[in-house]
């Protein structure tokens, strides 16, 4: 909604305290005078008014410094926050008592800047409609977003920010190492200890000496989220298909894969790149700002959710991390850390810059100008930076013995003929080899790789598509072939080998000639060319949330439902104010205003969370009572169930016999289900 | 992202090096790395140095700074440099100096003794609370000042070393009974002879004119690059009277040939100390078997006394990398005689290089092989290996045979003498080592080929004999068995093959080739026989490596005889 679009639909006792806030000699606010206002001429009066950058400035200079405080603070929280929660805020942030923020947003209420929400609905949200926002934000865009820190004593680079290698590198380095090394898995889905404590030894040169367990969860967490790994029959696998997908993807592709997977783990991750990509001559950012920033808008978009759901309750306990969740753009490489005398730092990196540029990223995480370097000690050197068909095509033929900037592969008899077990040719082998390395291929490893290879391969499968046809009819199929020219091979009389890629073809020729194919292969299997694999993760892509550029949708409040915050005869007006400035509520548990637990911490849905049976119980009942839905994370119940997070509708909540559990819609198994609460591993609510 | 594409080098996270051969800063940064690192595997294209604690404080003995490092891995890297590996650097070049071994004033007894000093309050604890460390001093006299007695003074080097701090020592060197060294102008055989520029380096480099900053450590040459010479140098420079020990009584007449052949010294001046001769003189050659020798297990060492039979000014430990336990105790001992460590390698099958540097001293001088292979001081080696079938009628006696014996009935394969037979014609102008591990097999060759064989048992007389004769060219082709791992000087073979070998240690194949190394103007030919698809060339495939890891260059040729047998 534009800001005429917005005039329009206020409701005329609103327009006309515009006019009289706004125009010099006005008419008086009176009943009779009102009757008598053209209503659209005097939207589109107020519209040319606080459309006008000039006078908006103006109206803003005569303000004090507390006033753009809060409306920095209410714009940074998307233009909508409880009441209760904003004035905590502005006092910890700024000083000052709730009261004195409370008269001065009354103040702002008396300016039309900032408004309330309906009295029907308590509790008291603070406002600024969405088209003013927009006027507002342009005067305070210095203030809204990040500025770099001045820190006058430098700014040291924190030891704990050390090297990180290109994603793809990593992720793909570690695939191999899951392919050559049997990782074994706990039914929890939980690596064993040893395996777990040999890839942290194993990847410590690469990931760094300090947090290398975090940076190993990183990973396993991302190969899992993007369904590179699975987990079969007792063993941690990489998942062929998704791989080869995967590694089919174009850099810019695979640099989008990272960032919706980084998404769905903190959706405000998008939104925190752009801000400190934001921050002019790519300075440090004081942590403390980020912090702010960063609860601001999380509660913003929490409040958001509430005020347009009309959800405005949530139970008292504890969902919220205040901290913004650096840890994942750390641990990628993209943000690093300064230490300075006035406090942490962060900044983007360099690998930061290119990623959410997305220009160079190829070069970046699988440069083709880069090669690796095959030595006559059978010793591979594979550098960051090699393109990762090649790196994953490097660890099928040889052995994966270290990993770092250049990673160690090894060539022995048993991978050279563990590759050939797994469909390489020896000729291809050979090529591999020869095209891949920088150097080429020297003559003692090439004459050793032939010994080694031997006989093998002389007898072949192929994969290829087998189309039969009843008896009498392989005649019109043979002519089919051959007038669509379709390269086939035949097999017997009835019997023809072509190419997967074919089928299409050959499927709408049959149809096209009246003839009535089976349309189904009978024996499922996947296309030799991973270009035409886009599966899984392409489908998770393009249902991705929005990447780094596009524009986040404005916060978009209904217009009529505003309360002026100034007028006493308004609704919620001042007697909301009154109610809400005074903190009155701390003494009644459920009165107007008691929008959140005293505990800014009561805010929204966050992390998931291992709660007592109690206050799990209390959760659940308070979603009951709200219509929330829950996100459980819950151990597999059996039959065709998993477990694992599970979106649940709950219905009622049972306690008997020394036990309790709630029912509830698992929507992932579409089947009502009853869950014990002490089963419960983690719960939150769902948004 | 940090990445110079054009920079030779990767600095791992491990603090491993990587040097890319070819490129245009190769030779800068082979020659920066050379002063702090190992370098551990040196193939075709990419060489692989190691830095280590003793690495890093032999660089800081010579006067390397952690920031110059730090700065210069930073210029050359490729990647950004592992933060973890920069801190490292500064950690453990900081350690170095911060304890130092002077010479202190004589106790009441007259003896003289010694004064650990570090200036550090937490190393002075430690060294306090550390009994293996305070146990070899005398006592605090004050804070941060420890006398120590001066038998003590190895073995507190030793043990300040495993603590983590490197001993400087400061606390001199005895001059030793005088002797005039005076090199030759030319050889007693007439040919002209001077140093060579890196050989005069490496003396003055360890001489360091005299002070007490010089005088003891090791000095790392390639086979064939005139260890011995820097070694008789070393003599002239410091002029005083020498012990040496070497590895075999072969190897001490080569010594004794070679001071004779360069210096002024006469006969009467330089004597033999071995199983045959016990000759005590101004520059005395011995074994370190002779040393360690002992009749019985728990009888004391006979001839350790020689270490103090004479006023030694200077001590030489030829092939230090072989320097047996007994040795290095008494070395502890002798802390105030100039000592010289000679070898190719630092890289001891033990372990105990720690030791070399405690009681040797650090690396003063080191040259890659590669460099005098450019510049022609030792020969190019190619090395090949032909695989050779077995015979039909050997396949089953293999196939049925214990493990054990596979390896011999491959290494006897006798179709290897038709490949000795076609090597012997395609290198008819060479001088030919034919080596081998089977005393039946290389009778085999001798009567084939008419080669002289050299074996354990050949008297040393018999043996110098057919040196000779090899060396003037009137026997062109030797058959060798593993007598010709160690020292025997042959300077004109320039092809050497291997029939069989056990494939033991990375010494023995280094040594092997090192009879090979020395300089003829041409390539030197290092073929290795061995029977396809059997266990020895199993064997093989790690000797592969180990080469190719030296940067030898590796070929393999398959053979067929001209019909099956």
């Amino acid at each position: 909604m534009d800001l005429a679009g917005f005039f329009r639909s206020l409701p005329a006792e609103i327009l006309v305290q515009y006019r009289d806030r706004y125009e010099a000699e006005g008419e008086t606010a009176g009943k009779d005078a009102l009757a008598s206002v053209d209503l659209v001429a005097l939207a589109d009066r107020m519209t040319g008014l606080l459309g006008d950058r000039h006078f908006v400035r103006g109206v803003l200079k005569s303000m004090d410094r507390s006033h753009h405080v809060a409306l920095v603070a209410l714009l940074q929280c998307r233009g909508v926050a409880g009441g209760t929660w904003l004035l905590q805020e502005l006092t910890q942030a700024h000083g000052m008592s709730e009261d004195v923020w409370a008269e001065v947003l009354h103040r702002l209420g008396a300016d039309l800047l900032v408004f309330g929400n309906s009295r029907q609905s308590p509790p008291l949200f603070y406002i600024i409609p969405a088209p003013i926002a927009r006027e507002l934000s342009h005067h305070f865009r210095k203030r809204i977003g990040l500025t770099a820190s001045k820190e006058e004593g430098g700014i040291r680079l924190s030891k704990d920010t050390n090297y990180r290698h290109p994603v793809g590198f990593s992720l793909v380095s570690l695939l191999t190492y899951i392919r050559q090394n049997r990782i074994r898995v706990t039914r929890k889905n939980e690596i064993f200890k040893k395996s777990y404590e040999d890839m942290l030894t194993f990847f410590g040169a690469l990931w760094g000496e300090s947090g290398e367990e975090k940076v190993l969860q990183w990973h396993l967490d991302m190969l899992s989220e993007l369904g590179l790994t699975q987990q079969r029959g007792g063993f941690l696998e990489a998942d062929d298909l998704a791989l080869r997908e995967f590694l089919s993807m174009g850099p810019r592709q695979r640099r989008d894969l990272y960032l919706m997977s980084f998404l769905s783990r903190e959706p405000l991750l998008g939104w925190m790149l752009d801000a400190v990509s934001d921050v002019p001559d790519d300075g440090w950012v004081p942590l403390t700002r980020l912090r702010t920033l960063y609860r601001r808008r999380y509660m913003g978009n929490v409040f958001h959710r509430r005020y347009v759901r009309k959800t405005y309750y949530l139970p008292p306990s504890g969902f919220y991390d205040p901290n913004p969740p650096l840890e994942i753009l750390q641990l990628a490489g993209l943000l690093e850390s300064g230490l300075a005398t006035g406090g942490s730092h962060v900044r983007l990196s360099e690998a930061g810059k290119v990623f959410v540029a997305g220009e160079g990223f190829e070069r970046l995480e699988s440069n083709e100008s880069i090669k690796f370097l095959l030595q006559p000690t059978f010793d591979v050197l594979a550098p960051v930076g090699l393109p990762l068909q090649l790196l994953w095509k490097l660890g099928e033929v040889a052995e994966l013995r270290k990993a770092d900037r250049a990673s160690t592969y090894t060539l022995t008899r048993e991978s050279v003929r563990g590759a050939l077990d797994e469909g390489w040719r020896a000729a291809d082998v050979e090529a591999f080899l020869a095209e891949g390395s920088a150097v080429g291929l020297p003559q003692n490893v090439e004459s050793t790789v032939r010994d080694w290879v031997g006989q093998h391969g002389e007898f072949e499968f192929h994969d290829a598509l087998v189309v039969t046809a009843k008896e009498g009819r392989e005649k019109a199929l043979l002519k089919l072939l051959k007038a669509k020219k379709i390269s086939f091979e035949a097999l017997g009389a009835r019997a023809f080998a072509i190419p997967r890629e074919e089928r299409e073809q050959l499927l709408d020729a049959l149809r096209g000639k009246g003839l009535e194919p089976a349309p189904k292969v009978r024996t499922h299997d996947l296309s030799d060319d991973p270009s035409r694999s886009e599966g899984a993760l392409h489908v998770l892509l393009a249902e991705s949330n929005p990447v780094l550029g596009e524009e986040e949708e404005d916060a978009v409040f209904p217009a009529r439902s505003l309360v002026s915050l100034a007028a006493p005869a308004a609704e919620g007006g001042t007697e909301v104010m009154r109610a809400r400035g005074s903190r009155s509520g701390r003494t009644g548990a459920n009165r107007i205003g008691a929008d959140l637990s005293v505990k800014p911490a009561a805010a929204g849905a966050g992390d998931l969370l291992r709660l007592s049976p109690g206050k799990t119980m209390s959760v659940i009942k308070a979603a009951i009572r709200l219509g929330l839905d829950l996100e459980v994370l819950y151990p597999s119940t059996g039959k065709d169930d998993p477990g694992g997070l599970a979106r649940v509708t709950p219905k009622k909540v049972r306690e008997e016999g020394g036990g309790s559990w709630f029912e509830g819609l698992n929507q992932r198994m579409e089947a009502d289900m009853r869950f014990h609460i002490k089963r419960i591993q983690g719960i939150r609510l769902a948004n | 992202m940090f990445f110079k594409a054009e920079n030779p080098l990767i600095v791992q996270g491990d603090g491993t090096l990587l040097l890319e051969v070819e490129t245009s800063r190769y030779e800068e940064a082979r020659d920066f790395l050379a002063r702090f690192a190992e370098l551990e595997k040196s193939p075709a294209h990419m060489h692989t140095y190691r830095i280590t604690s003793l690495s890093l404080w032999n660089a800081a003995a010579a006067g390397l700074g952690a920031m110059d490092i730090v700065a210069g891995l930073t210029d050359l890297t490729k990647y950004e440099l592992p933060p973890n590996v920069g801190d490292d650097i500064k950690e453990k070049i900081g350690r170095f100096g911060k304890v130092v071994l002077l010479r202190g004033e004589d106790d009441d007894d007259g003896n003289q003794t010694l004064l650990l000093q570090t200036t550090q309050d937490s190393v002075a604890r430690q060294i306090a609370a550390t009994p293996k460390v305070y146990k070899q001093t005398s006592g605090a006299m004050k804070e941060g000042l420890f006398r120590v007695p001066l038998a003590n003074r190895g073995t507190i080097k030793q043990a300040l070393l495993k603590l983590g701090y490197p001993v400087d020592d400061r606390a001199g060197f005895v001059e030793g009974a005088a002797l005039d060294v005076q090199m030759r102008q030319e050889c007693l055989t007439g040919r002209p002879f001077h140093l060579r520029r890196y050989q005069r380096l490496a003396v003055e480099t360890w001489h360091k004119n005299g002070t007490w900053e010089g005088g003891h450590g090791v000095v790392v040459l390639p086979c064939g690059a005139g260890k011995t010479i820097v070694g008789i140098a070393t003599m002239a420079s410091t002029s005083c009277q020498t012990l040496i020990l070497a590895t075999g009584v072969t190897a001490v007449r080569q010594w004794i040939d070679e001071i004779l052949d360069k210096t002024e010294l006469t006969p009467e001046e330089v004597g033999e100390y071995s199983g045959a001769h016990k000759q005590i003189r101004p520059v005395t050659v011995t074994t370190y078997q002779m040393l360690t020798h002992r009749p019985s297990r728990d009888a004391q060492f006979t001839h350790l006394g020689l270490f103090t039979a004479n006023d030694w000014g200077l001590i030489i430990y030829d092939e230090v990398h072989l320097l047996p336990a007994p040795v290095f105790r008494v070395t502890a001992d002798i802390q105030a005689r100039r000592r010289l460590g000679l070898t190719a390698t630092l890289v001891r099958e033990d372990g105990r290089e720690a030791d070399v540097f405690s009681l040797i001293g650090p690396k003063r001088y080191d040259v890659p092989w590669r460099e005098l292979e450019r510049k022609g001081f030792v020969a190019e080696a190619l090395c090949t290996e032909v695989r050779i079938p077995l015979p039909g009628a050997l396949l089953v006696k293999y196939q049925m045979a214990e493990k054990r014996l596979k390896g011999r009935i491959a290494a006897e394969n006798p179709l290897k003498m038709g490949v000795v037979a076609e090597l012997l014609e395609r290198h008819k102008d060479d001088k030919i080592l034919v080596i081998g591990m089977y005393l039946d097999q290389l009778a085999i060759a001798t009567r084939l080929f008419g080669a002289p064989l050299i074996t354990g048992k050949t008297k040393n007389d018999e043996r110098d004999r057919l040196y000779e004769a090899f060396r003037q060219g009137e026997i062109n082709v030797l058959t060798v068995s593993k007598v010709a791992n160690f020292s025997i000087n042959l300077p004109d073979a320039n092809v050497a093959i291997q029939i069989s070998g056990t494939f033991g240690s990375r010494q023995e194949e280094a040594q092997r080739l090192g009879r090979i190394l020395r300089p003829s103007g041409g390539k030197a030919f290092f073929y290795s026989l061995v029977t396809r698809n059997s266990r020895e060339q199993e064997f093989a495939h790690n000797r592969q490596l180990f080469l190719t890891e030296q940067g030898y260059s590796y070929s393999i040729e398959e053979w067929d005889p001209p019909d099956e047998v």
